[in-house]
């Protein structure tokens, strides 16, 4: 693990937290990349490698469900958090499909940003 | 009319035959006698209307014969023949009930005189009597019309008194003239005690209607009015009132109508409540998704100003020296300003902001969690161990100093609940109570006064489950127990709390569980809040 360093993508429209991902990611010694919407974040996607991803639900152009679909069929080994400010957020089929689970769902605010790369190792640990 | 029958009694057979003779010839029908004792016999069999008596007879006299005669038929009409020597015996006969008295010997003419006037009195009686007979067939009938009219007006009463609703009909000035069993319950007066009383007497709600019963009565125009509010017996009720002319035959009055609606307002009432209470988890559930993003933005920064002031990471040794420093007289200045601790405290409070946006949240999803039996103790328990924590931690209640006192049935059975939903009702009452009693304390001298108590309570009754939270607190005034369900209700000191509490319990209660939530309590003696959840579910 040490020796490569987590490949995180950061999607996110709120500046404070795409920041603070950032900023708490980089000192955990992971490779973070960010956006703050679909497309953007689909760029990134087609030019860099990831092993996961923090992805907002509700996004200015598209939805998160679909950003982390397509994400998927780009790189079937990411591993996926969902970081939503709806608590009544449900898993949709497809994700649930793709082997998602409730306990990949984080409702904000995650005070604690120790639980999100806790969830993540937990990934690594299992890959 | 029937045969006209004389009887002729007399000694002297030919003189019997004689008038015998004389009589037929007039269309009568003459029975002859010669003894008392034949006439007797023959008046029994021929009923004869009328008799000529000699008042000389061999077995007896005329007078006396008369008498008999008059006790076998009291109408029987005699006509006295006599000699002018007993002229005396006669009258004397007159005087005892004898039609009328000839002098012997008799003459035809006088004598068919009298039988004509003694026949017209019979045909008179007989008159009468068919017309009488005529009374007492219309009075039989006039009964028996009266039965029908009785039983007609029986089962219109019937279905009167059927209604539920309080029926009266009155005259124009409003005094009562006929009513139903639901108005003497509700005026608790029976029978003819009401009549022609005032209806304002025993409705004072229709006090002020009066002019529009009037106004109804004259104009032929039905009057209504919805949820009058009236105080019945110190509770405060909701009737509807309609007031309907009744103006047939000349008729000027109006049969007024009371309908006790209370429980039907109640329950509106309650839905309304609910629908406010939907409405605010509704707004709320929206407004979640917009304050949760930026606390994230909070609490995420400050996690990591805290992170990157903390020796744990390499790296901030590392940039404080790139910055001609150390981290350690970065971190003595940031303790010597108290940055820390009001990095704290913005940590705090946006949990806190956090906690209760999460409440909100609950309560605009209920059924969330699913129903099904549970130990009420074992949650009252939990609920008093979170409340133990909760305390504990924000150091503004003492809840070890509170003697709590659980009076849990061990027969009571388990009932079904959510569980989660239930345990969050507990600890904002306990909450309440232990607020309550502290805010109290500060009020008064804390020395004195009674040890602060709760009592928890759990039993058993007959189809419901009880849930009581008792203190022994500074209880509240009635007008603040009337809008203590109201959502942003609050007495505690604004930044307390949201004043959700009470009416997020009350909606658990009542609308997902389908119990009651009820408050009692007196100022200076404490408050009780009762909760009651069905033991047995009721089919959907």
């Amino acid at each position: 693990m040490k020796d490569s360093p987590l490949r995180i993508l950061v999607v996110d429209d709120e500046d404070t937290i795409r920041l603070n991902l950032e900023a708490f990611l980089e000192d955990e010694n992971c490779l973070v990349r960010s956006a703050d919407n679909v497309a953007d974040a689909l760029k990134e996607l087609a030019s860099h490698p990831f092993d996961a991803g923090i992805i907002d639900i509700r996004l200015p152009d598209r939805d998160g469900n679909t950003l982390i679909l397509e994400a998927h069929r780009m790189h079937p080994e990411m591993k996926f958090i969902i970081h939503t400010g709806s608590a009544g957020y449900t898993l949709p089929e497809p994700l649930a499909a793709i082997g998602i689970t409730s306990k990949q769902v984080f409702v904000k605010p995650v005070g604690d940003m120790n639980l999100l790369i806790e969830a993540i190792r937990g990934f690594g640990g299992r890959g | 009319m029937k045969e006209k029958a004389v009887l002729i009694v007399d000694d002297e057979a030919a003189q019997c035959d004689n008038l015998a003779d004389i009589l037929t010839e007039e269309g009568y029908v003459a029975y002859s006698a010669g003894t008392c004792a034949e006439a007797l016999a023959l008046a029994r069999e021929k009923q004869p209307a009328a008799a000529i008596l000699d008042l000389k007879l061999p077995d007896g006299n005329g007078t006396r014969l008369l008498a008999d005669l008059k006790k076998l038929n009291p109408d029987i009409l005699c006509i006295m023949a006599t000699a002018y020597a007993d002229t005396d015996s006669a009258i004397h006969a007159v005087r005892h009930g004898a039609f009328h008295y000839l002098n012997k010997p008799l003459r035809p003419d006088e004598l068919l005189q009298i039988l004509e006037r003694a026949f017209d009195l019979v045909r008179l009686r007989e008159e009468r009597e068919a017309s009488e007979n005529g009374r007492k067939l219309l009075l039989a009938e006039l009964t028996v019309r009266n039965r029908e009219l009785e039983a007609a007006k029986n089962y219109v009463k019937n279905i009167i008194d059927a209604l539920s609703s309080v029926l009266l009909s009155v005259d124009r000035e409003g005094r009562i003239i006929e009513w139903n069993t639901e108005a003497e319950k509700e005026t608790r007066m029976a029978g003819e005690n009401i009549r022609g009383h005032h209806v304002s007497e025993f409705f004072p709600c229709l006090s002020r209607q009066l002019d529009s019963l009037r106004k109804a009565v004259d104009k032929g125009q039905p009057f209504r009015w919805e949820k009058l509010p009236v105080e019945v017996r110190g509770e405060k009720r909701y009737k509807d009132v309609g007031i309907f002319p009744l103006t047939a035959d000349g008729y000027q009055g109006a049969v007024i109508q009371i309908d006790d609606i209370t429980m039907r307002v109640r329950i509106e009432e309650t839905m309304v409540q609910a629908e406010k209470m939907m409405s605010v988890g509704g707004l709320a559930a929206g407004m979640a998704h917009e304050i949760n993003n930026p606390l994230g933005g909070i609490l995420q920064s400050v996690q990591n100003i805290l992170r990157r002031t903390s020796p744990e990471l390499p790296k901030n040794e590392e940039t404080a020296a790139e910055c001609g420093t150390s981290l350690q007289t970065v971190r003595c200045y940031l303790e010597k300003r108290n940055i820390l601790n009001f990095l704290e405290s913005i940590r705090e409070s946006g949990s806190r902001a956090s906690e209760i946006i999460h409440k909100v949240i609950r309560f605009s999803r209920p059924g969330e969690s699913r129903m099904a039996p549970h130990n009420l103790a074992e949650i009252a328990d939990r609920a008093l161990e979170l409340a133990a924590h909760d305390y504990d931690l924000r150091k503004k209640y003492d809840f070890r100093g509170i003697e709590i006192v659980r009076e849990f049935d061990p027969e009571m059975p388990k009932v079904p609940c959510m569980e989660t939903e239930m345990e969050q009702v507990l600890l904002n009452l306990l909450r309440n109570a232990a607020q309550a009693m502290e805010s109290g304390l500060s009020v008064s001298a804390k020395t004195a006064g009674p040890k602060p108590r709760i009592i928890l309570r759990v039993r058993r009754e007959e189809k419901m489950a009880r849930i009581e939270v008792e203190d022994n607190g500074p209880g509240m005034e009635p007008h603040i127990v009337k809008r203590i369900f109201e959502p942003f209700f609050s007495t505690k000191q604004v930044g307390t709390g949201p004043g959700l509490g009470l009416s997020v319990s009350y909606y658990i209660v009542t609308n997902n569980h389908k119990g009651t939530l009820a408050v009692e309590s007196e100022p200076g003696k404490g408050t009780r809040c009762i909760i009651r959840l069905p033991l047995f579910r009721s089919l959907p």
